[in-house]
């Protein structure tokens, strides 16, 4: 019989990850701080994406827009709220350490595959039917087609994280096999073909072929995950630390100034390019210098409450923050509330009852639709 | 009580679901959740669940 994933116990490290695991992994498996981390990079893409909606009704209809795109002042602020990298790191610690566990007591690929499979296709595949039924009850009531399409479009933007966690995660005892015959080796090998498919789609003007980086980029994040899980990181000296995270954003800063990418990192999101993987690297190096007094604030009682909630919604919270965004942007509007002027004093001070009213409104959906996770 | 063990999942069937699976999210995602889309992608989705063995009742009940 296939085996089963386990998802808690101990942890059966390879060899190679042996020789180098520090005191940081919890008795369970689970490392306190990437579960804090990742808690708190739900919250900021949450925040980010509630922050990001603007709209507007013209006489021609509903017209939606990213608020803070085109702010100049958002540019540096994007270094430090694109926690997209942070992610599929800490999706890279939990997978190792799930998919090596599970391979000690005879688990095949085929079952970790499955496991994931089932752990984030099937909450999606409840999101799909429900906002399919939402969409053709509003069309049944005669809402305009234009104004349904828009709000389709906006809603399902959030599944590309989805459809390529989908793909690593698959990857995982591929990877992991990589990682342990060869950790920099196959690092070099997935940095370079980031780096290899910018110079290509930039030299001969192919957009389109960045998008093979949505495999490269992320992978290399999903390494740097292992290598996190294995503790190199965490067995850098606090000066180790600091200086590679200096260097990441020298890094940065010098691919950035001289134009050779846009400075504005979600913009560099679709399709993400090595500006990522620098702004992934800085905030690993950072992580690792915060890990003790980040592990202290995960043992807080109402710390880990919270992240123990949030984590075991992550995908319901996920899928489903967006839609409730627009559902109540859409009730608001239905019911004649104005939209303040994007960057007015006004639009800034109704920001906090505006996040304040979606997390309200996802409280309800995530314990209802967490069901399924 | 004899519960169906699910399938041995072959190359050839993670390859076949994940492609399934990564298809019906990407129609919805291009497409964001009109109609159509979102009955393909939802019936891509409940396809590569069925076939990777997936069992509502076993999972939630």
């Amino acid at each position: 019989m296939p085996a089963t994933i386990p998802t808690q116990g101990p942890v059966n490290r390879a060899p190679a990850a042996q020789a180098s695991a520090g005191p940081h992994q919890h008795p369970t498996g689970r490392d306190p701080v990437v579960d804090l981390i990742r808690a708190a990079c739900l919250c900021v893409v949450v925040v980010m994406h509630t922050m990001m909606a603007g709209v507007t009704v013209e006489d021609d209809g509903l017209h939606v827009f990213k608020a803070l795109q085109d702010q100049s002042w958002f540019v540096p602020v994007s270094w430090v709220v694109q926690v997209m990298p942070l992610f599929f790191l800490a999706g890279g610690v939990a997978s190792v350490t799930q998919w090596q566990r599970a391979r000690s007591i005879g688990a095949k690929p085929g079952d970790y595959v499955r496991s994931r499979l089932h752990r984030l296709v099937f909450p999606a595949l409840v999101a799909f039917l429900a906002l399919g039924a939402g969409q053709c009850a509003a069309t049944l009531a005669g809402a305009p087609v234009e104004t349904l399409a828009e709000v389709g479009r906006l809603m399902g933007l959030p599944l590309w994280f989805l459809g390529v966690y989908l793909g690593t995660s698959v990857l995982v005892p591929v990877m992991v096999r990589a990682h342990e015959a060869a950790p920099a080796r196959t690092m070099l090998l997935l940095v370079s073909a980031a780096a290899a498919v910018d110079l290509v789609s930039a030299t001969y003007q192919v957009p389109a072929l960045g998008f093979a980086n949505l495999a490269f980029v992320w992978l290399a994040m999903q390494q740097a995950g292992f290598w996190y899980a294995d503790g190199w990181f965490q067995s850098r000296t606090a000066a180790q630390l600091r200086f590679g995270a200096a260097a990441s954003i020298a890094a940065l800063l010098f691919v950035t100034v001289t134009g050779t990418y846009s400075a504005d990192m979600l913009a560099n999101l679709n399709p993400p390019n090595i500006t990522l993987l620098l702004v992934g690297a800085a905030q690993t190096f950072l992580l690792a210098a915060a890990g003790p007094k980040l592990r202290a604030v995960s043992r807080n009682r109402y710390v880990r409450t919270a992240v123990t909630a949030i984590g075991g919604r992550a995908m319901t919270i996920y899928l489903w923050h967006i839609p409730v965004l627009v559902i109540i942007s859409a009730l608001g509007l239905a019911a004649g509330l104005a939209w303040p002027e994007p960057h007015s004093v006004l639009w800034w001070f109704t920001r906090i009852f505006w996040i304040a009213a979606v997390a309200a409104a996802l409280l309800p959906v995530a314990g209802w639709f967490g069901r399924y996770e | 009580m004899v519960t169906a063990r699910p399938e041995p999942m072959t190359t050839l069937r993670t390859v076949i679901v994940t492609v399934a699976a990564i298809g019906g999210i990407t129609v919805v995602l291009i497409d964001g959740y009109s109609l159509g889309s979102t009955a393909i992608g939802a019936t891509a989705l409940a396809l590569a669940l069925a076939a990777s063995g997936f069992r509502f009742r076993r999972q939630y009940s």
